[in-house]
């Protein structure tokens, strides 16, 4: 009987095995209902794929495109003929929109009757949604040299709180928490599925990430947090039920979320704490507000060190509103 | 003339109110039991929806996440050694007064006498006293300190039919044996005050909570105060109250 069961797992383990070789860096986890996460093109990607088609919210590194155009094919491949039909961003950083470029021309968006009929290439490529910021932040007005490629830019923007649409049987839904990571990030919804796909908002690997030049917040990370809580609703004994992918790290559910928004929200309240006694950037820095959580979020080298974090926080904390 | 009734009309209305008030002077003052403006007497059950890895599960050696260390703090709280502190008989290191109201379990809230406010514990079997006005202070240093308490923000009984409303409990606790602030192994010294707030709240359901915010202020092993809430909620009776001894682990 043992050996039955070693057989049966070693054959449910052969398309992850496969897929592993093939991409070699990229892992890929189903998390829940049509829901996958490709973990390892930079930035988390999330997949939702069903009849209808392909999903993806966000495309990874540029670099990576390749790889993990060949995952999405391979999670396809069982399920449905049909290509990459949504591209959702959920914000502007090239570990997200990399491969925007050649996975929307691996796609087809879905369109018909008149516009089929009548343009051409109506159906050339997926349809990328951002929210209107990232579409800012991605062109240039004309004449100007546009930061990335036309291919990569949004098809589709939405400028308030929150955009939906229906696929694979699913409703979805984007919405915009305002200034967070950046000032254009989305959070993706998808409501049959019960899986939060978060950008950057939330990560696992380092202290959230407050990128000033583009508009983010350390506040509205903490308000985008809460937000993301509200989404969430955990199973038996405050274990799964929704899971959250982040937009770096690993795969979790409301109680990792609360104890990174509690993380946050007590480091802010120290350092708002020590600049209302008026102490200097240095002298927040000299004193360690983060000391406690570095063992699990911080660093001393990198993109993101806990230095970086402490300044980001203090100039935001002090920012003219 | 008319000037004159009406400041002799003055005159006697204030005189009036002075003997008034001197009369209330007289009164003998309400006794902090009798003055309370809130009730906090009875069994409450700690309710623990924050901190679970903390409070539920003792947090692995080093992980001091949430408590605004500082190096001398980290250095002592990494030396932790629970085999140590049961060999010395020092188990009740983190049920000392900066602690006990996060650890979870039931607590007895009731009047020792017209001044004192006893707080017990079943995690812990510990005993905290708080003391309205003077009283005589503990010489040596122990688990739960000198506590000083105060009615805070009420409005106070006047007269019959308007009973006293909202405020809170203040407590302010030095004297304190150094122990843990966490159960692996984070210190306090002898220097920290525990300032606490204890307040109530009623629900429209019939719902009663108590919410003590504790803020800890540790000039040796803290680098900012350390503020927590914690809270319980009401018991119709003694039911599940389960005294059980200090642990180390």
């Amino acid at each position: 009987m043992r050996s039955v069961v070693r057989l049966l797992t070693f054959v449910a383990a052969l398309p992850v095995l496969a897929s592993a070789q093939q991409n070699p860096g990229l892992h890929t986890l189903h998390v829940q209902g049509n829901v996958y996460m490709l973990v390892g093109a930079g930035g988390n990607v999330t997949v939702q794929v069903a009849n209808d088609g392909v999903l993806m919210v966000d495309t990874g590194l540029a670099q990576m495109s390749d790889q993990v155009l060949a995952a999405v094919k391979e999670l396809a491949k069982p399920v449905t003929r049909r290509p990459i039909r949504y591209i959702i961003n959920t914000h502007v950083h090239p570990d997200h929109i990399g491969g925007n470029e050649k996975l929307r021309a691996a796609g087809t968006t879905i369109t018909g009757g008149n516009v089929l009929g009548t343009i051409s290439d109506a159906t050339e490529g997926a349809a990328i949604l951002a929210h209107d910021e990232v579409m800012k932040r991605m062109s240039a007005p004309t004449g100007a040299l546009a930061p990335t490629p036309f291919g990569a830019w949004p098809t589709d923007t939405y400028d308030g709180d929150r955009k939906e649409l229906f696929f694979n049987g699913e409703a979805i839904q984007m919405f915009h928490p305002g200034p967070a990571h950046t000032n254009g990030d989305s959070i993706v919804f998808f409501r049959r599925s019960d899986v939060v796909s978060t950008g950057d908002i939330f990560v696992t690997t380092s202290y959230p990430i407050i990128d000033l030049q583009n508009g983010g917040s350390l506040n509205g990370i903490i308000d985008a947090l809460n937000f993301i809580l509200d989404l969430t609703i955990p199973a038996e004994k405050q274990e799964g039920g929704t899971m959250v992918i982040p937009g770096h790290g690993r795969l979790c559910d409301e109680a990792d979320v609360v104890e990174y928004r509690d993380m946050v929200t007590i480091i802010r309240d120290r350092i708002a704490d020590m600049i209302k006694k008026g102490m200097t950037l240095e002298q927040v820095k000299a004193a360690k507000p983060t000391r406690d959580y570095d063992p699990l979020y911080g660093a001393t080298t990198g993109f993101w060190t806990t230095d970086m974090f402490v300044e980001a926080a203090y100039k935001s904390l002090t920012a003219k509103k | 003339m008319r000037n004159l009734i009406f400041a002799a009309f003055l005159f006697a209305a204030s005189t009036t109110v002075l003997a008034q008030r001197g009369q209330r002077g007289d009164q003998v003052p309400q006794t902090p039991k009798a003055a309370a403006p809130i009730d906090l007497t009875g069994y409450w059950v700690s309710i623990v929806t924050e901190d679970w890895r903390f409070r539920m599960v003792t947090p692995p050696k080093g992980d001091f996440a949430s408590i605004p260390t500082n190096e001398a703090g980290v250095a002592v709280g990494n030396q932790w050694d629970p085999a140590k502190d049961e060999a010395a008989g020092e188990q009740c290191k983190s049920y000392g007064a900066p602690a006990i109201m996060r650890v979870p379990g039931r607590i007895h809230i009731s009047w020792d006498n017209d001044t004192t406010l006893k707080v017990e514990t079943d995690s812990g079997q510990q005993m905290r006293l708080f003391h309205f006005g003077e009283f005589q202070p503990a010489r040596d240093p122990t688990w739960q300190g000198n506590s000083t308490a105060s009615w805070e923000g009420s409005r106070p009984a006047r007269g019959r039919g308007v009973p006293a409303s909202g405020g809170s409990l203040k407590v302010v606790t030095t004297g304190l044996r150094p122990g843990y602030l966490r159960k692996n192994g984070y210190p306090y010294s002898g220097k920290t005050t525990v300032t606490e707030y204890y307040d109530h709240t009623a629900e429209s359901n019939g719902d009663s909570w108590l919410i003590v915010t504790t803020i800890v202020n540790d000039p040796v092993y803290l680098n900012q105060e350390f503020i927590t809430s914690t809270h319980f909620k009401k018991q119709p009776d003694q039911a599940g109250w389960n005294p059980q001894p200090c642990t180390a682990r």
